[in-house]
């Protein structure tokens, strides 16, 4: 059996967290001392480079105050919300559609092994194709608008949810297909009441991963084109020289990528909560 | 942020192990080959009717307009003039070697930075409640959310695509260097201890060629991210480049160019991959499923 050291400090320490040992708040000490300590740099930074380039790199109480200032003024036509709202509207829309033809896609492949042999040489070759480079085809078949943006998103999330619909899938035991059958189960309710619980969490294993590259995705066909959105704001801001703008658009993608994400890890806890444990 | 690195460590433990097993034991029985076969078989005759489908429908019948979707046979002449006459200062071998040799130096960059961190991380408690919290920190900033700086403080030259690049592909050097080491067992290493190995020594001997597997899958992962960060730098920060060349044929509604570009990096996508293979069965020969 494997043991994680993490496992093994558990076990030996206390069980209660006030009666941590001394060594854990050191180490918090730690984390939090180089954490400030990042900022301290970035600041220090900031007012060097100031003497030559003024704006290059600016510092982290103007960022703070340019995200005050973006929450209410608007910026490339919108306010920050707005843009983040915008971006993430289409992505939800490719998304949607990544999984409506992704999970019951997989469910083929996973089920019936002739389409896998002979869809899956195709898709993997299209996958070595990285999502960003679909950019200038959608551009030339949608424009440079929501559709094409959309369109991206769709084709970044749509691998991850079929390969891991398809492992999902064929987690299932055929032993407990044919005995659900046996007991008078139909196609239907097999797939409801026996494929779909099992399949799940690897469903949601791929599901995560379709989020964070959909959203990569967006932000990269909003840098390149566009009108509104996060990705938008950012271009907007470097083309005017603006480089808080270009910080606190970064901020409000790392933190919108991170509320997806602990949305998705919340859904797929209750979805499965019938689990012992998360994987 | 999940990124691929995670899924894949995941895969490398919980799936791969299983069918590796499955397929040596087929082997043994003489069934392997044939069932290798069969597959290739299905997989090329699949890929022949796509590319027959995407005949039929463009050069064929004429379904779609050449601008939406260029035929094969137009994109494959494409590609052979490209290979010869400059499209935008260079030839096809020229854009390509520009893509390759910016994902190559950052991956590496990542390699030299990450790898060697994420042993660290694992290794040392200490290193560890330093680093991880900064990490943390800027691990959810996508390498894509970085171009625009990456651009106003290094221009559209080669030094902004590298810095994209390394920090695309340093996440998974150092998570899967960390995961690596985190699932030596600890067995080995209190063993190693006992019997008078340093801290160091123990490392260096039993850790890491323990470890080497998960180290390999990671840095293909690093190498597939690279690969895929380096197209999106491409199309906004650059002079050069398979990105660069498909985004601007776009714009010039040239499809042909765009398509051909595609078809190129796909291929240097999967060989890249391959080679990922066999670097890693090379170094690695004991690990299962890679």
């Amino acid at each position: 059996m494997i043991v994680s050291t993490e496992m093994l400090i558990t076990k030996a320490g206390p069980s209660r967290w006030y009666q941590l040992d001394r060594s854990r708040w050191y180490d918090a000490g730690l984390g939090i001392g180089s954490v400030i300590a990042l900022f301290v740099l970035w600041a220090v930074a900031a007012v060097i480079t100031n003497h030559h380039h003024a704006g290059l790199v600016p510092t982290p109480v103007q960022v703070a105050k340019t995200l005050a200032n973006l929450t209410t003024h608007k910026f490339a036509g919108h306010t920050l919300p707005m843009h983040v709202l915008s971006s993430l509207s289409r992505w939800g829309l490719g998304f949607v559609f990544a999984i409506v033809l992704g999970v019951p896609l997989g469910i083929l492949f996973g089920a019936i092994r002739l389409v896998r042999e002979a869809v899956s040489p195709i898709f993997e070759f299209l996958r070595y194709i990285p999502p960003f480079a679909w950019i200038p085809p959608a551009v030339l078949w949608f424009g440079s608008g929501q559709t094409s943006q959309a369109l991206i998103v769709f084709i970044a999330a749509f691998p991850a949810i079929v390969i891991s619909t398809q492992v999902g899938a064929s987690n299932v035991d055929p032993a407990l297909l044919r005995a659900s059958r046996t007991l008078g189960a139909g196609a239907l309710r097999r797939l409801g009441e026996v494929i779909t619980p099992i399949s799940l969490p690897g469903v949601f294993a791929g599901v995560r991963v379709a989020a964070s590259n959909g959203w990569m995705a967006l932000i990269a066909a909003e840098l390149i084109g566009g009108r509104v959105g996060v990705g938008f704001l950012i271009a907007q801001g470097e083309d005017n020289g603006a480089i808080d703008i270009v910080m606190v658009g970064m901020l409000a993608i790392a933190v919108t990528a991170a509320i997806l994400d602990l949305v998705v890890i919340a859904l797929s806890k209750r979805l499965t909560r019938w689990r012992k444990s998360a994987a | 942020m999940p990124t691929l690195a995670d899924a894949t460590t995941t895969a490398h433990k919980n799936g791969h192990g299983d069918t590796a097993i499955g397929a040596r034991r087929r082997n043994r029985r003489g069934l392997g080959n044939f069932e290798q076969w069969r597959r290739f078989a299905i997989g090329l005759a699949s890929f022949v009717v796509a590319i027959a489908l995407w005949y039929l429908a463009t050069d064929g019948l004429h379904l779609v307009e050449p601008l939406k979707l260029p035929s094969p046979v137009s994109v494959a002449q494409r590609l052979q003039r490209m290979a010869v006459h400059p499209y935008v200062r260079h030839t096809l071998w020229g854009h390509a070697s520009a893509s390759i040799q910016v994902v190559l130096l950052g991956w590496l960059a990542g390699g030299l930075v990450g790898a060697p961190a994420g042993v660290m991380m694992a290794w040392s408690r200490r290193f560890r409640a330093v680093t991880y919290p900064v990490f943390h920190i800027l691990r959810p900033i996508s390498p894509i959310a970085w171009i625009p700086l990456a651009v106003t403080w290094m221009g559209i030259g080669v030094q902004a695509r590298v810095f994209i690049v390394f920090i695309a592909a340093v996440v998974p050097w150092v998570v899967n260097s960390m995961e690596a080491v985190r699932s030596v067992d600890p067995m080995l290493v209190r063993a190693s201890r006992n019997l008078g190995t340093s801290s160091l020594g123990t490392l260096w001997r039993v850790v890491l060629p323990a470890s080497l597997p998960t180290l390999m899958a990671g840095a293909r992962v690093a190498l597939g991210n690279a690969w895929t960060s380096v197209i999106a730098a491409e199309l906004l920060a650059a002079t050069s480049g398979l990105g660069f060349v498909a985004l601007t044929a776009a714009n010039a509604l040239d499809s042909k160019t765009t398509f051909g570009a595609m078809v190129v990096i796909g291929a240097i996508g999967f060989l890249l991959s391959a080679l990922m293979r066999a670097v890693a069965k090379l170094l690695a020969p004991w690990a299962k499923g890679l």
